[in-house]
């Protein structure tokens, strides 16, 4: 069988031993860390993320095969750097103010690693402040806010708010997401995009990147 | 005037307990957990599909809707001949307690709520630890000694059975994963508990206390809060304020859609 598509199933079930060794395996066959990265790892927590929109797998059934997707993404790490695999941008996210979910936002983290993307994880109950000198001392391009609560949803349009006030909105590329976000909430607010699920929001973060450099 | 509500049953004590008297009110309860599902538009269809069976079966005047936004699962909800009212509320546990009355002792970011309902209709992350280690049998054993003839469904057969199972310690990093920022577990007190709703809480706590200490994170406290049902009682009996308390109800005219998240989230 594919090594790739075992790698894929292994982290579909949440099996780390099995993905720490079918990585081992796959890069003893030549291929390499961005391959096995892309069409291993990320293949197999997209067909997660599907079967999670129908219903078909639940929160724990995300939750095992996201860890096996990290213990994959730490093997490979240093491959990639050893590689030169740059990082095609940088993008800090966070979960808003007095919200305390982040299965979700870890879930963004993967896919824009998965991406290309440097990620710097500012945690969950991120205050304005937080927000903005994070955005002042990291210089990212992209910046994504999560929020799984309706009472706190308007963080979000405080922080875009703020980063206007600074000077450094125009410089950003703002993502915004959880359950209970939309497409008409982030046009109200001023983000950019409203991305509904992790593997929209990686795809979007890449032609925000792509579109910068045309 | 002819009323019906549909509740979600994590509500179901409080609202038996307020209806009692009345005897023209059709009471439809739909499973706790909604909210959970992938996508909010399918708490709606839940929800749309009970209205328009309703409608189908009889002319009502109104019909209650005893949830809040709920994460969006009640906007955009409509019924044909029939005005819906409800609450503006973010969630049930403002129809449950005062939020306002414990401001100052309670950290509502991190904490979680039980209730009469709760406990006996509702899922939580200790009753799905159990049933994913099938370790449910013990608790539905003692649930049905207590509740004997009364009605409750929260062990939901179909709904845990069809829990995948894991290995006990992999069904730990689950349920730590879901409960590592809880600070304080709260069982509200509507004047319906009973000892076996104060074991159910004891016996979470432990749990939660002792996987905690596992992953040597800070401690966990619990409370037990006083209740407070008046914006239930207010949407039941809507009709008796004049007003329909115009800040605290929601009336959507037949063939109005519920537009409750541009009344609850201020830009």
């Amino acid at each position: 069988m594919n090594i790739l598509k075992e790698l894929s199933d292994a982290l579909q079930s949440g099996n780390v031993e099995e993905v720490e060794k079918n990585i081992n395996i796959a890069l003893e066959k030549g291929l390499s860390a961005g391959e096995i990265l892309r069409e291993g790892l990320l293949a197999g927590m997209s067909i997660i993320g599907e079967k999670f929109k129908k219903d078909e797998v639940f929160v724990p059934e995300v939750l095992v095969a996201a860890r096996a997707m990290n213990a994959g993404t730490e093997l490979l790490k240093p491959i990639l750097i050893e590689d030169g695999e740059k990082a095609i941008g940088k993008a800090l996210i966070g979960t808003v103010k007095d919200d305390l979910h982040d299965i979700g936002k870890n879930l963004v983290i993967m896919m824009l690693e998965g991406a290309g993307f440097e990620v710097v994880d500012l945690g969950m109950d991120v205050s304005i402040d937080g927000f903005i000198n994070a955005v002042k001392e990291e210089k990212p391009e992209v910046l994504g806010m999560s929020s799984l609560l309706t009472t706190t949803m308007p963080y979000m349009g405080e922080v875009i708010e703020a980063l206007k006030e600074a000077g450094l909105r125009d410089n950003l590329y703002i993502l915004v997401g959880g359950a209970p976000v939309s497409e008409n909430f982030a046009d109200e607010i001023g983000a950019d995009a409203y991305a509904k699920d992790a593997a929209t929001a990686a795809t979007f973060a890449k032609e925000s990147i792509k579109s910068k450099n045309q | 005037m002819k009323k019906a509500i549909i509740a979600c049953k994590a509500l179901y004590p409080e609202i038996i307990s307020l209806t009692q008297e009345m005897d023209n009110v059709k009471i439809e309860f739909l499973p706790q957990g909604l909210h959970n599902l992938s996508n909010s538009s399918k708490m709606r269809d839940k929800i749309q599909q009970k209205i328009d069976e309703l409608e189908k079966e009889n002319n009502y005047d109104y019909i209650i809707l005893g949830y809040g936004l709920c994460s969006k699962g009640v906007e955009g909800l409509k019924a044909n001949q029939a005005s819906l009212v409800i609450a503006m509320v973010h969630d049930c546990i403002s129809l449950l307690v005062n939020k306002e009355d414990y401001k100052d002792n309670i950290n509502f970011k991190n904490t979680f709520f039980l209730s009469k309902g709760w406990i006996e209709h509702g899922g939580d992350p200790y009753k799905e630890f159990l049933s994913m280690t099938e370790q449910l049998d013990g608790l539905i054993s003692d649930f049905k000694t207590y509740i004997k003839d009364k009605e409750t469904d929260w062990y939901e057969r179909e709904r845990y059975s069809n829990n995948k199972k894991y290995y006990y310690k992999t069904a730990k990093w689950i349920t730590y994963e879901c409960i590592k920022n809880y600070k304080m577990i709260a069982l509200i007190d509507n004047g319906n508990l009973d000892l076996f709703h104060y074991q159910y809480l004891e016996e979470k706590y432990r749990f939660i206390k002792e996987l905690l200490k596992e992953y040597n994170k800070s401690d966990i406290e619990y409370s037990v809060l006083e209740g407070d049902i008046s914006i239930l009682e207010k949407l039941i009996f809507f009709e008796k304020d004049q007003n329909y308390n115009q800040n605290i109800l929601l009336i959507a005219s037949p063939g109005e859609s519920i537009k409750l998240e541009d009344k609850l989230i201020e830009l």
